[in-house]
């Protein structure tokens, strides 16, 4: 197991330099003058004074050869320095620890409630008996597919709408403890849970034309527990992968939905550092979205041996 | 592949519309987006107004027979600024989709002919893409470029590379070991003709699946970051940014936001529909 371990750990961290460097080449590579923008700040009609231009040049080490300030930046990155911020002269590991706790917790809650609902929602539509109920278990079985199509902004600002202000049953804005918590992680979650109820319901589908069920119900296995008990745990692996490669969709709906509900978090920080054209802290922020992403898909992959034993820590 | 070509010639018209009968959904969601490409093409034949103009007398008037949207808080007829919208919102979709495309398919055939190092290379680099999460890989390319819709369009395309490219890849490849390949690589064919003759246009069709269904994350991640105010400057409409000005005034106007968000959640249904008709052809 240990080497299985230390294996995808350093993969891992080759993965984290290798976004960094795409991050970074992007960044600095694809606009034509990478300090004039950040010293216009994001003002695109602006024109900066040829002097001031070089001053802030001087000030940020912008008049370095572009790979000596990847070189210096990597070096930065690697013992937790991720330079200042050009707008506000702040560290960007500062602004960015500050900012990190409520998105975070935003976003975890976003993927427990996304998968627990994602599962509810596949076991309604699978579990209900035949027969009277079809049209029932043709309307659960469409659900996910509306779900994909519905914007994040646009489930938030329905639930705004409606809860907050018709209803007036939960606070509309701002951090308002947990009660202020539940309409933000419902938008987040809703996309999350319809993606998972798919796949789920798909493979409890597949699952349940398999030797081993029809094995299992000639030796008089019960309805409910031989889904529960049998198709499910089979049919859950796939959706626990897929639960990791949501984590990037989970923080850039945390993002939209930090917006919508006016939280604060990364998502109003992220926002006005790419209006702004602060290219370190956006350096900052991409790379702390892909540390959460390689860390939770790290965390899948160790565990997934565990709860599959077909999927061998030799293997992969 | 005569058996393709046979197949496809059995399909005739008639045929196809016999096929149509039997899927309701299907003929709402291609009338869909007739209606939607009609607002595109010819917004003054489904919206007369000048979506610029302001009414002070009419200002946060409710959905009805004189405004189908509603009106917004300077008075502007909402339904007239969706449509108008349009064909802004559609040019960034189908730009993206275009970028993607292009870029994917561009890696993919080289990685998938090539192979080797050069295949490696270039897909673990699409993996390391895949690990920065997607909508803020369209953000670190904003700050770059800076605000716009054709930038959004760009953004959007390079987040959905990785996609094409792989599919590209996996079906150069299956193509590449094909004996009608491998005749005319041996009669001495060139590279490039082997590719533009025979290896591209049996791609094709799976590339082109996964496209249609790539239109519709696309109106989504286009809307969601004109949404966060990136996308057209103010005054123009645009559907992720009529959602963001209606916003503000969530609580006594509620259809500002919530009537151009049922346009693009109608568009994305109907385009998915649609792509996956196609897939499942």
């Amino acid at each position: 197991m240990i080497p299985y371990v230390g294996r995808r750990l350093a993969q891992a961290v080759l993965v984290l330099w290798a976004a960094y460097t795409v991050t970074f080449g992007l960044l600095y590579l694809l606009p034509s003058d990478a300090a004039e923008i950040m010293a216009a700040g994001g003002d695109a009609e602006a024109t900066v004074d040829p002097a001031a231009l070089e001053r802030f040049r001087a000030r940020f080490g912008l008049d370095r050869p572009l790979w000596l300030q990847y070189v210096s930046a990597l070096g930065g990155a690697l013992t937790g320095d991720f330079g200042v911020s050009v707008r506000s002269g702040r560290p960007v590991v500062d602004i960015i620890a500050e900012a990190f706790p409520p998105t975070l917790a935003l976003t975890l809650a976003g993927l427990v409630a996304g998968a627990l609902l994602g599962l509810l929602l596949s076991l309604a539509a699978t579990l209900l008996p035949d027969g009277r109920l079809q049209a029932l278990q043709r309307f659960l079985t469409s659900l996910p597919a509306l779900g994909i199509a519905i914007p994040t902004f646009g489930v938030g600002l329905v639930l705004l709408q409606i809860v907050s202000f018709r209803w007036g049953l939960l606070p509309a804005f701002g951090d308002a403890g947990p009660r202020g918590l539940i309409l933000p992680v419902l938008a987040l979650s809703l996309p999350i849970a319809a993606v998972i109820a798919q796949l789920l319901i798909s493979g409890i589908h597949t699952q349940s034309s398999q030797e081993y069920v029809t094995t299992a119900r000639a030796k008089g296995v019960g309805r409910l527990r031989l889904r529960l008990a049998h198709v499910l745990p089979n049919a859950l692996l796939p959706a626990l992968t897929m639960t990791a490669v949501l984590t990037g969709e989970l923080l850039g709906g945390s993002i939209i939905v930090e917006t919508v509900f006016s939280r604060p978090g990364l998502g109003r920080i992220v926002v006005s550092a790419v209006t702004a054209q602060d290219l370190p802290l956006v350096l900052g922020l991409v790379t702390t979205g892909a540390i959460v992403f390689v860390l939770v898909n790290l965390l899948v992959d160790v565990v997934h041996p565990l709860l599959d034993p077909r999927v061998g820590w030799r293997r992969a | 592949m005569p058996d393709a070509l046979l197949d496809r010639a059995a399909r005739s018209v008639p045929a196809r519309a016999a096929a149509l009968r039997t899927q309701p959904g299907l003929v709402v969601a291609l009338l869909t987006l007739a209606l939607v490409l009609g607002w595109a093409l010819l917004p003054g034949v489904f919206a007369s107004g000048d979506p610029l103009r302001a009414d002070p007398a009419a200002r946060l008037l409710p959905p009805g027979p004189g405004h189908w949207f509603g009106t917004d808080e300077v008075g502007r007829d909402l339904w007239t600024r969706v449509v108008h919208g349009t064909a802004l919102s559609l040019q960034a979709t189908l730009l993206a989709v275009g970028v993607g495309l292009l870029i994917g398919s561009i890696v993919g055939v080289i990685a998938g002919y090539a192979g080797g190092w050069a295949d490696s290379l270039l897909m673990r680099l699409v993996d390391v893409l895949l690990a920065i999460p997607g909508l803020l890989l369209c953000l670190a390319v904003l700050a770059a470029l800076g605000r716009g819709t054709v930038e959004i369009a760009v953004a959007v395309g390079i987040g959905s590379v990785p996609g094409f490219a792989r599919v590209v890849r996996a079906e150069v490849v299956r193509i590449r070991t094909a004996p009608y390949v491998e005749a005319a690589t041996a009669s001495g064919v060139r590279t490039l003709r082997v590719l533009t003759s025979h290896v591209l246009p049996n791609a094709a069709g799976a590339v082109l699946a996964v496209a249609g269904l790539q239109i519709g994350t696309a109106v989504l991640a286009v809307s969601s970051l004109s949404f966060l105010g990136f996308g057209a400057v103010p005054p123009t409409p645009e559907w992720g940014s009529l959602v963001a000005a209606g916003r503000n005034y969530l609580a006594t106007a509620w259809w500002i936001s919530v009537l151009p968000t049922s346009v693009v959640v109608a568009t994305v249904l109907a385009v998915n529909r649609v792509a996956r008709a196609y897939a499942r052809r």
